[in-house]
């Protein structure tokens, strides 16, 4: 019998896979999707096969591109990204591997952000996480356009005020530059899985896991429900894609299945809980905003986001390279919005047509900005089950209610934006602002810490108040939107955090071994 | 052509016209990339997107079906459909643009059978996209 199942083996599942094997215990990580361990074969570098989420490689379903996707509901955010596989979200994400705010932590969270540092620190110096050496011809205007409207150089990690910086980047000294971080890295060209530039845990922290000798990883085994007896967590069950249902015993049992899978584990294994089981969803409402200049931009070369610009209390926004297919879905093909008079955006929304045609003939002259909003947590914004089941039971329903100061951040974020933009050199006159509806590149909550039950489901450990042995080791464990940076790194650290908590709680570990582990 | 085909054309012709620089989506088949996705979500999939099209032309010109429609007015019933207040029509809405997009912009025009990349599209020549990288070439190596 192993002593601690994780389940999900994705940004979060992963670390504490690892973190735990490293310690000397055995360990379990049951995972739904596969682990592309050939990444030159898997990853193509082309975007619609790897992203789409019908049967792209990264979608949330199963191997088989043949069979559907696995169904989920939504009510107020059209767009769930979720990854099925080892390395789940960070198999797609760019690396972006900041720190929260300070402010958005300390008096929020039962941890101070000073109690988060070395844990940072462990993570960052793991993957590694790292500034780049070069920028690309998008980052040089975006600079530019940051000075320009008075946003100062603030460089290191600590982000204390207002400023752009360098983005520390979970991407090796290695990388290529060429320009695919989104649809799964797999460069450079005979490095191996376990050293592709792009530091997802596919490639790190599930590789050291399995290293350890003492970590198995399943694949293809969807959990399905906790097991547990006498206010105690005991197992997991699972079901293989053949549709065999297995049993893993183990002492602990870790949840790492993000903000809508752990949730909804939860509520189909019966599980007592508080009320705030499956709310205080955030998602960093994201939005776009675009416009041209009368030079090449080069919006495909170098890792996709090289420079930030952080707006504590309001979220980030960041230049981003993209192929023309991403760029195209994520400016131009949200609902249509009439412009006000004093919008800083000459156009957004919808663009079909041949306005369309002459925007993305634009395209290398065009400089793209995302933008993340640091949005408000509320009960209201949750996961519940829906009314039908696939194969692994009841399915989760994601519900998004943006609150007015969420979209009064949004609002103001992508008008600095746009502000930076004209800055930077762009014509007024093609400022355009996507408008794009909710979705979930980010997610947060779900099954936050704290110490109260009746606002929390973990408390400061990250071990559920209501069952001991089960801990919680995923982005749903983050108290709000961490002031609005990507969240990976935060996650990453929590669940280091989390798996020195399992060895002093329950394997006997002192506190100062456990840091040590 | 059936009727239905001849609807696909014309939407996707909407969203990516012949008119401006490029090509149409239907001469990159994005109408057939559409009617695949369509067909794999149920065998009535594509004649119920056809559909859907045809009764919403006729709330334009009573009567009509799309292909009736003038090229402006094909134009105000997929944004209609993207901007409409029943998040179904919405996601149906946004649909048909994002394929026609992925169809157009992505990969879909250089697959052989086999799904692998074997020609540029052409829209990617149009944006001046150079196709997949491995990077720089003195770094591309482990």
């Amino acid at each position: 019998m192993p002593d601690v199942v994780v389940v999900g083996c994705g940004g979060g599942g992963a670390v504490a896979a690892y973190e735990l094997a490293d310690a000397g215990l055995e360990v379990v990580a049951l995972e739904a999707g596969v682990w592309h361990r050939e990444p030159e074969r898997a990853f193509t570098r082309l975007e619609w096969s790897m992203f789409n989420s019908i049967d792209g490689t990264f979608r949330w379903g199963p191997a088989d591109p043949a069979l559907p996707p696995w169904p989920r509901e939504s009510d107020g955010i059209p767009v769930l990204l979720q990854t099925a596989g080892v390395g789940g979200n960070t198999l797609h994400y760019i690396g972006n591997s900041p720190r929260a705010y300070p402010s958005a932590v300390d008096g929020a969270w039962p941890l101070s952000y000073a109690d988060l540092v070395p844990f940072y620190e462990k993570v960052e110096s793991l993957l590694p996480v790292l500034e780049p050496e070069r920028i690309a011809v998008r980052d040089e205007l975006f600079i530019r356009g940051c000075e320009s409207v008075g946003v100062p150089h603030r460089p290191g990690r600590d982000v204390a005020g207002v400023g752009w910086r360098l983005q520390p980047n979970a991407v090796g000294r290695n990388c290529t530059d060429c320009g695919h971080c989104l649809v799964g890295c797999a460069m450079p060209e005979g490095s191996g899985l376990e050293h592709t530039a792009k530091r997802g845990t596919n490639a790190s922290y599930a590789p050291m896991a399995e290293a350890t000798g003492r970590c198995e990883v399943r694949t293809e085994c969807f959990a399905t429900s906790i097991l547990h007896e006498g206010g105690r967590a005991r197992g997991v069950r699972y079901r293989r894609a053949g549709g065999a249902i297995e049993e893993v015993q183990a002492r602990v049992v870790v949840l790492a299945g993000g903000t809508v899978e752990t949730p909804r584990l939860w509520l189909n294994s019966g599980l007592p809980h508080g009320g705030a089981l499956g709310r205080y969803l955030t998602v960093h409402w994201p939005d776009f905003v675009s416009g041209q200049v009368t030079m090449d931009t080069e919006p495909f070369a170098g890792m996709q986001v090289l420079t930030r610009a952080e707006f504590p209390g309001f979220g980030f926004l960041e230049p981003i390279g993209m192929g023309p297919l991403n760029f195209a879905l994520v400016n131009f093909t949200s609902a249509p919005a009439d412009a006000a008079p004093d919008d800083p955006w000459a156009s957004s929304g919808l663009v079909i047509g041949e306005d369309l045609k002459r925007r993305m003939a634009a395209y290398r002259r065009t400089l793209a900005l995302t933008i993340f909003t640091d949005d408000v947590e509320h009960p209201d914004s949750r996961v519940v089950l829906a009314d039908r089941d696939d194969d692994h039971g009841p399915i989760p329903r994601v519900i998004y209610r943006p609150t007015a100061e969420t979209r009064r951040r949004r609002d103001w974020l992508v008008r600095k934006g746009a502000e930076i933009l004209v800055a930077a050199g762009c014509d007024p006159d093609t400022i355009h602002r996507s408008d794009a509806p909710p979705n979930t590149i980010h997610q947060h909550g779900t099954m936050r810490m704290g110490t109260d039950p009746a606002t929390s489901v973990v408390d400061d450990g990250g071990e559920a108040h209501a069952l001991r042995g089960l801990f919680v080791a995923d982005c749903s464990v983050l108290v709000n939107g961490i002031g609005g940076p990507n969240p990976t790194l935060t996650t990453q650290a929590l669940a280091t955090r989390t798996a020195g908590e399992i060895l002093r709680r329950h394997f006997g570990a002192t506190r100062s071994e456990s840091a040590r582990a | 052509m059936d009727d239905v085909e001849r609807t696909l054309r014309a939407v996707v012709d909407t969203v990516v016209p012949a008119d401006g620089p490029g090509p149409s989506a239907s001469s990159s088949d994005a109408h057939g990339f559409v009617a695949g996705i369509a067909n794999r979500m149920g065998a009535e999939t594509t004649a119920m997107l056809a559909g859907l099209l045809d009764a919403s032309a006729a709330t334009v010109r009573t009567g009509c079906s799309f292909t009736d429609l003038a090229p402006r007015e094909r134009e105000g019933v997929v944004r209609g459909l993207v901007g409409a207040e029943d998040p179904d029509l919405a996601q149906v809405g946004r649909l048909l643009v994002s394929l026609t997009l992925a169809a157009v912009y992505g990969e879909y025009a250089g697959l052989d059978d086999g799904g692998r990349l074997v020609r540029r599209p052409p829209s990617w020549d149009v944006v001046g996209y150079p196709g997949p990288s491995t990077g720089h070439p003195l770094r591309r190596r482990a």
